[in-house]
């Protein structure tokens, strides 16, 4: 199967390497406190799920993944875009290997494709929240993670 | 006189293609969709006496033969034929290609054909069955793109009135 810790380490591998551009990110679990922040993101893989498939079919697993772009900035709140372009940069249509690290050197398990995005401004929310600053956006992929194996089986 | 009453799907079936070769190439389908049909069909010739059924009756049809279908997702279309240590792929098998070097199942001069084997196996792993199909030939393949995948679909029909039903040795 297709390890959940590995498809984790590997989205946020390539998420710290491709979209932070310094940007501080939150990952499920990490805690930080966001008041002071001028912005950030929150990256999270919130759903997996295994479609119905023969037992001896190789292992499939579907899923989302959603990134939170925040802002506060009074001067420049048009900044929350430029988040969710550098989020789209990062993750649209990539293919990424899925890494065993735990392995030396690490191993090669499957890859995951990212599909297209839907995207969401939730900043009025807020708003009515009485947080006039705050920009929020989501953006969300749906992806396919597959075990690395040749397909049909033969002799 | 093992008996089951757990019911099958799709997770429990396995379907093998095989040629006609000694030994013969087989290849299993991994992706298939688990949407394997197939209908066994009856003719049945009414002989009604002047319009009336009460004092008419039936005469056995011509046989017909086995329609099938089932649908796979699409890797790659070609394997052995582009790179002889490469793996059969399904498309390949299916089209007879040439460099593939599959062989009819039926005699040569008459129509490609393979043995479609079809297992489902017994959750309870006392009375799995293997369906077999003799004869198969094409009469469709459909490619198609998808947005999550591509499919391979196809329909013909095995030269039989009805596949071959065995159980299989029960596991264990």
């Amino acid at each position: 199967m297709v390890a959940t810790q590995h498809l984790h380490s590997t989205l946020q591998q390539h998420w710290s390497e491709s979209a932070s551009s310094g940007i501080p990110t939150l990952y499920p679990g990490t805690r930080q406190e966001t008041s002071q922040l001028p912005e950030w993101f929150e990256l999270w893989v919130d759903a997996l799920s295994d479609q119905p498939s023969r037992r001896i079919a190789p292992d499939r697993l579907d899923g989302t993944i959603t990134v939170h772009c925040f802002t506060q900035q009074r001067h420049h709140p048009a900044r929350v875009y430029e988040l969710a372009d550098l989020a789209r940069q990062a993750l649209d249509h990539q293919r990424l290997r899925i890494l065993d690290r735990s392995a030396t050197p690490p191993l090669e398990v499957g890859h995951v494709d990212i599909y297209e995005p839907q995207i969401r401004d939730l900043s009025r929310t807020h708003q009515n929240a009485g947080s006039l600053l705050l920009r929020h956006i989501v953006l969300t992929w749906s992806f396919v993670a597959q075990k690395t194996t040749s397909s049909p089986s033969a002799t | 006189m093992p008996t089951s009453q757990l019911t099958r799907n799709l997770r429990d079936g396995e379907l093998v293609l095989r040629d006609g070769s000694e030994p013969p190439h087989t290849l299993t389908v991994l992706l298939d969709e688990g949407d394997l049909t197939w209908t066994q069909r009856q003719r049945t010739i009414e002989i009604k006496d002047r319009g009336s059924i009460a004092a008419g009756h039936l005469r056995r049809g011509d046989d017909e033969s086995v329609t099938l279908a089932f649908t796979a997702k699409w890797s790659q279309l070609i394997g052995k034929s582009a790179h002889a240590a490469d793996p059969l792929q399904l498309y390949e098998m299916l089209m007879f290609a040439p460099a593939a070097n599959i062989t009819s199942t039926s005699s040569a001069g008459e129509q490609d054909t393979l043995t479609l084997e079809f297992s489902v196996i017994d959750p309870a792993g006392i009375a799995s069955e293997k369906i077999t199909f003799a004869k198969v030939y094409r009469e469709t393949l459909t490619m198609a793109e998808g947005a999550d995948f591509n499919t391979i679909a196809f329909t013909g029909r095995a030269f039989q009135t009805a596949p071959t039903v065995t159980r299989l040795p029960a596991v264990g």
